[in-house]
């Protein structure tokens, strides 16, 4: 990896809704709203990076004309003032790749790069499916540990396959968190001065205290202040703050959502539900989801909302729809 | 409509290979060629269905422009003479129906329609995508039980499939599942109302429980062996089908000769699909990238374990009909 850009990939992560109307038009002039209001916000400079069409932006949806409005109107409204990402989840690595040029070309920095699947990736599968979009685009990569899509046998970034991607010169970080937790330390002991590590889900200071160097961030979309406070405690080294703020905010969501009493079932295909639901919960409209996936129930989403409001995350959160008026 | 059309899933369902030179432009001679030397080989309504751009063809890897011209090509070359069917394999909703009206459009009867999946999707997320599909293009549909790259192992119960076999473009079922119980009785309590086919053709196990189809890829170079099995399932005559299946020993884990396969994962079909049919003398070109191609040593184990199956004897293909051609 010879990237200069790994210095860049720090920080909040942000992970962008994507607009849409009721007819799953592109709201664009809401995203430019939105982005401009993260700007000010002091989401800028080493503050973070601003993703569109992750998980939570429902990046696998997205036709290519979308991902490319999208890509375009990022990089109108925040290119050069702050770092720039869009995820890439193709199987078909001809597809992706044309996508990360489009990116690159655009000036986007980093691609966050899902695992390969359709059966379960080989190690090699996963290193060829990189290279060749290493060697075809002019952007920095991140790769995207999300070993629970992969069916079974289940597929883990090991650490072999990270010392084969020393080797790739785009390759700048990973998106990490494990099954295991020895699997998760130890890499970050192995790798964090070599590559960047962005923490997935940073339910304590774990990661950071190993060598982390930022968070992907879903509230941060509407609660800024939050990410530039943990932020903060994560520069400084303050890590028993951050934990104890973490702990108190119960920022755990999925954890909390999926374990607390009377916690309805629900499941979902993607990323996207989740998002746009928790979001709205927290003032932050962004309008439909992508079809054609199901709707959680009304049990579900009262649950949610109570676990919200319990949290105490409100107390931080910024956002006001009418920034979109 | 769908009465009628639903009954011409019958006999092989022949997964063509996607014929490509080395740098993945499709060779379309090629294609043309082998999709005719079949039907003249007598793969023809009744007996067969021409699968095009399927798993063995790498749907999952083609661009659109390169799967809409695939779709034109298979109807163009069937002449009327074999119904045709595509793949689509896509997580958006909007892109498989997309490519379902590409493909109605150009006169392909049959989508073999795969779930969505991401993380592991729940029940209404299956449903919800089948019906978007089925509300949006006039294409048959052939549900896809592809229970091993989910996630959790999601295979389709009894209840979901209730309410798949009431959309009214449901057609057909490509079908195997984890239990022998399920496999069977969803054959049993479905076989009425949809078209069943066998996934991994087994001995005659499915074909006495009612399903009329089988997914075949050894047809493309043996298609005398596929019309012989589709005339004793016709028949009725079991026992023969079981005498055929055990002296042609292709399976490659239960025959008592089998020689035990290298283990590694593969990301996709393509790759294994396409060593076998070489090693049948059927050369169709090379995976498309992104993709570990095979090892020498599984090569060489497939090579074995055709020879030693007997299904040689069987092989009408000759790689210099491309000359002749």
């Amino acid at each position: 990896m010879t990237d200069g850009r790994i210095d860049k990939l720090a920080g909040a992560l942000v992970s962008l809704p994507t607009f849409t109307d009721d007819d799953l038009s592109l709201r664009l002039d809401r995203q430019r709203k939105h982005i401009r209001w993260l700007l000010d916000q002091g989401i800028t400079g080493d503050a973070g990076i601003l993703m569109v069409a992750g998980g939570y932006g429902e990046g696998y949806y997205l036709e290519d004309d979308e991902l490319f409005a999208l890509i375009d109107t990022l990089m109108d409204e925040a290119g050069g003032r702050v770092p720039t990402m869009v995820g890439i989840f193709d199987l078909n690595v001809r597809k992706a790749t044309r996508r990360a040029k489009y990116a690159a070309d655009a000036g986007i920095d980093f691609l966050e790069l899902g695992l390969p699947h359709y059966s379960c990736p080989s190690e090699d599968d996963v290193y060829i499916f990189t290279k060749h979009i290493n060697d075809n685009a002019d952007i920095g990569i991140m790769n995207y540990n999300n070993y629970w899509a992969t069916p079974p046998p289940g597929f883990e970034i090991t650490r072999g396959l990270i010392e084969r991607m020393t080797d790739l010169e785009h390759v700048v970080g990973f998106k990490w968190s494990s099954a295991s937790a020895a699997h998760y330390v130890g890499i970050l002991r192995l790798f964090a001065d070599q590559f960047a590590f962005m923490d997935n889900g940073m339910a304590n200071s774990l990661g950071q205290r190993h060598g982390m160097t930022g968070f992907v961030d879903f509230y941060g979309n509407v609660a800024p202040r939050l990410s530039l406070k943990k932020l903060e405690l994560i520069r400084e080294k303050r890590y028993d703050e951050l934990d104890n703020l973490l702990y108190a905010l119960h920022f755990d969501a999925e954890n909390r959502l999926n374990t607390a009493e009377g916690a309805p079932a629900f499941a979902s295909v993607a990323d996207g539900v989740f998002g746009r639901l928790r979001w709205r919960l927290m003032g932050l409209e962004t309008g439909a989801n992508f079809p054609a996936q199901a709707q959680p129930s009304q049990a579900y989403i009262d649950h949610t909302k109570r676990v919200i409001d319990e949290s105490g995350i409100m107390e931080w959160v910024d956002w006001d729809q009418e920034i979109l008026a | 409509m769908g009465t009628l059309r639903r009954d011409r899933l019958r006999g092989s369902i022949l997964s063509l290979p996607v014929f490509t030179d080395e740098d993945h432009n499709l060779l379309l001679d090629r294609q043309r060629v082998h999709l005719r030397w079949a039907v003249d080989q007598g793969m023809k309504e009744g007996r067969a269905v021409l699968l095009i751009a399927g798993g063995v063809g790498e749907t999952y890897m083609l661009e659109d422009d390169e799967f809409a011209t695939l779709a034109k090509l298979g109807v163009e070359e069937a002449r009327g003479e074999a119904p045709v069917m595509v793949m689509v394999a896509e997580l958006s909703a909007r892109a498989a129906a997309r490519k379902c009206q590409v493909a109605a459009d150009a006169g392909v009867d049959f989508v073999l329609l795969s779930p969505p999946h991401y993380s592991a999707p729940s029940e209404d997320d299956v449903f919800l995508h089948y019906k978007y599909v089925n509300d949006r293009a006039d294409i048959g549909i052939v549900l896809y039980n592809s229970y091993w790259v989910m996630p959790n192992h999601y295979s389709f119960s009894r209840g979901l499939l209730e309410r798949l076999s009431d959309l009214e473009n449901v057609d057909g079922m490509k079908w195997s599942a984890p239990t022998t119980e399920d496999y069977l009785g969803i054959a049993q309590l479905f076989g009425d109302r949809i078209k069943m086919v066998q996934n991994r053709f087994f001995f005659s196990m499915g074909t006495r429980f009612g399903m009329t189809g089988y997914i075949d890829v050894l047809g493309n170079a043996a298609p005398r062996f596929s019309l012989h099995q589709t005339a004793l399932m016709e028949a009725g005559d079991y026992d023969q089908l079981d005498a055929l299946h055990k002296q042609v020993r292709f399976d490659p884990v239960y025959s008592p000769d089998s020689i035990p396969a290298p283990k590694k994962n593969m990301v996709a079909d393509g790759p294994n699909a396409l060593v076998i049919l070489r090693s049948m003398g059927l050369d169709a070109g090379p995976p498309f990238p992104g993709q570990a191609d095979v090892t020498p040593e599984f090569e060489e184990h497939i090579q074995r374990q055709t020879e030693a199956s007997g299904i040689m004897e069987w092989v009408d293909w000759d790689q210099s009909i491309f000359d002749d051609a």
